[in-house]
């Protein structure tokens, strides 16, 4: 969906709301083909760092073979979260920012922070589907874990391993922080470990009956833990008067996901504040919204899409 | 190599352990007991981060109380390595013991979770034990899981920030090959397996698991003597878990559990000649070891061997 249409669906005659569309579409005829190689260059390169990550599952090669289809389908699992945290590239071109060494370890570990207990439908599979491989195609290679013979994962194993296999790749991802010297992100990454197996937690507690859209909280909480990892690594070398600005839309754009409705004007608020940064860094931030808001809100009901956890 | 190897090194044995009493028996209580004070502190400010345990009011529970009680019962997993402190003069640092055995703990969770422990034999019920009277899976086991992956982060978070390092780093380390074995144990054909596959499983996970102890309570031992000792005591660990499936054979035939006994080419007399070999080859390597450390060591290997008389019935 273009940002034109994007914008005259969900509020036609909002008058902030309707100057992001303009503000969007200078962006991308004057920066859209960077961002796009920039985008491609991260990607490729944390998915050297998923790979290297997960190569603590094979080290012993008495272990390989058999934790290689955990491995392979947690590692197409994470592939497919990592795009999830380029979109902040439309901001570091206008900055003209190198995006520091330390983004692709970060990106790999908000992948990684994003595994959720639920997961685990796709990673543990009974035999009998992981035969037709985990989206029903019967060409399909077996695309996840399965258990030993005559043996079907329940509900207890699938959670618990799912908790304990993103725990193993976000302990990983220290260690190669650590091995890379880059102290502040280990510390980023740590933090957000930690406040994402608290959200886990008070998430399997919750009860929906009695705390109603309260249970959605962690879960959020998480997101915006996982956005503000990003936000800081990308923009750490900038000044605190820059960097201050972007670090609130981020927060926005991940608050978005959730409270679309609440957020909206929040988020215009904090493309207003980006203003200081000049009119290039204002577009890119006026595309982050609208690409974000597509992404996630249906323009029919307003409402965030349901789908896998962003 | 018969069990009547063991039933001659028991009165050896006996008499260490008591030299062992005697001279150190007031020293390690004391240690013990330091520890458990530190644990009980550091625990609590674990417990107590802001948002822990949001909506346990309405999972029908206290279970900021359940967990804390639960990490409490199981201190006793380092009164064994606080038998080898005074032998060995160790200066203790009882903030960096204490989160050691947290962490350690965090994997334990984790893997209460992932079996469906709801008592540890039959003794202490487990936090995943006392969880899923309320809730059902998979919230019990998540919930379970997930507060161990916070203890595994928040006490390596802390051994961080208090500057102890090289022992957080190492214990990362241990716990990337933990997390590969406990996933290969869950993954592994149980009904036979290769030898060399078992041994594996039980480098990478039993060994591995209890090298999370020791690595951060022998932290401040000379580095030579240190490396010993926990390779003496890895020894040890394989030889306890040879034990645990001879003890529980016909639980682990029930659940499909991966055992030495579904070992290809494995059966309870290879099995038997096995322990008693590697007990008694470990006896000499203890006697290899400083005098007062050996005699510590015996109640480990006295411990072995009780267990191992008890289940095949050589005592007499």
């Amino acid at each position: 969906m273009s940002a034109t249409s994007a914008s005259a669906a969900d509020n036609p005659g909002g008058s902030q709301w309707s100057r992001l569309a303009p503000a969007a579409d200078r962006h991308r005829s004057c920066f859209g083909p960077r961002v796009s190689a920039l985008q491609e260059e991260l990607l490729t390169a944390a998915e050297l760092e998923v790979r290297a990550t997960l190569a603590f599952l094979d080290r012993d090669p008495r272990l390989a073979a058999i934790n290689r289809p955990a491995r392979e389908a947690l590692e197409k699992l994470l592939m497919e979260r990592l795009p999830g945290g380029l979109d902040l590239c439309h901001l570091a071109a206008p900055l003209d920012l190198t995006p520091p060494p330390a983004y692709p370890v970060v990106l790999a570990a908000a992948a990684a922070l994003a595994i959720d207990p639920e997961d685990g439908e796709r990673l543990w599979l009974p035999r009998e589907r992981a035969a037709v491989g985990s989206g029903g195609d019967k060409t399909a290679e077996p695309a996840a874990a399965v258990g030993p013979a005559n043996h079907s994962w329940n509900a207890r194993e699938r959670s618990a391993l799912t908790v304990m296999l993103a725990t193993a790749v976000i302990n990983e991802q220290l260690l190669r922080c650590r091995r890379l010297c880059i102290e502040t992100t280990a510390t980023g990454c740590t933090r957000a470990a930690v406040r994402v197996a608290l959200d886990q937690l008070a998430a399997a507690l919750a009860n929906p009956a009695v705390h109603g859209p309260r249970t959605q909280a962690p879960a959020r909480n998480s997101a915006l833990e996982r956005r503000l990892l990003l936000a800081r690594t990308l923009f750490g070398d900038l000044s605190v008067g820059a960097r201050a600005p972007l670090l609130q839309l981020a927060r926005e754009l991940a608050l978005i996901l959730w409270e679309p409705r609440e957020t909206r004007q929040r988020a215009i608020a904090a493309w207003t504040l980006t203003a200081p940064l000049g009119e290039a860094v204002q577009d890119a931030a006026a595309a982050l919204i609208l690409d974000t808001w597509a992404a996630t809100v249906d323009p029919e009901s307003g409402r965030r899409r349901e789908g896998p956890n962003p | 190599m018969t069990a009547e190897v063991l039933k001659q090194l028991r009165p050896r044995l006996e008499e260490a352990r008591q030299r062992h009493r005697e001279r150190f028996g007031a020293a390690v209580t004391d240690l013990t007991r330091k520890l458990s004070r530190e644990q009980a502190f550091q625990l609590d400010l674990i417990l107590s981060a802001p948002g822990f345990l949001e909506f346990q009011e309405a999972a029908g529970g206290d279970w900021k109380q359940a967990l804390g009680r639960y990490l409490s019962d199981m201190q006793w997993v380092i009164w064994g390595d606080c038998e080898l402190g005074p032998p060995l003069a160790l200066q203790c640092r009882a903030a960096e013991i204490a989160l050691g055995v947290l962490a350690y703990l965090g994997a334990r969770l984790m893997d209460d979770a992932i079996d469906g422990h709801h008592d540890y034999k039959g003794r202490t019920i487990t936090f995943y034990g006392r969880i899923s009277e309320a809730l059902a899976d998979p919230r019990a086991a998540t919930a379970t899981a997930a507060a161990g992956a916070y203890l595994v982060h928040e006490a390596l978070r802390r051994l961080e920030k208090h500057g102890y390092r090289a022992s957080a780093e190492t214990l990362r380390a241990i716990y990337s090959k933990v997390f590969a074995g406990a996933l290969a144990e869950a993954l592994a054909e149980r009904t036979q397996v290769s030898r060399d596959c078992y041994d594996a499983v039980v480098a990478h996970k039993a060994v591995a698991y209890d090298r999370l102890l020791h690595e951060v309570f022998f932290s401040t031992c000379p580095r030579p003597l240190r490396a010993r000792v926990i390779e003496v005591l890895a020894r040890h660990s394989e030889i306890s878990q040879w034990l645990n499936d001879f003890q529980d054979e016909a639980d682990d035939f029930r659940r499909a559990q991966l055992s030495l006994l579904r070992v290809s080419g494995m059966d309870r007399e290879r099995a038997e000649a096995l322990i008693v070999s590697a007990l008694a080859g470990l006896y000499r390597d203890c006697r290899r070891l400083p005098p007062a450390l050996s005699d510590a060591l015996s109640l480990r290997l006295l411990d072995s061997v009780t267990k191992f008389e008890d289940e095949t019935g050589h005592g007499g």
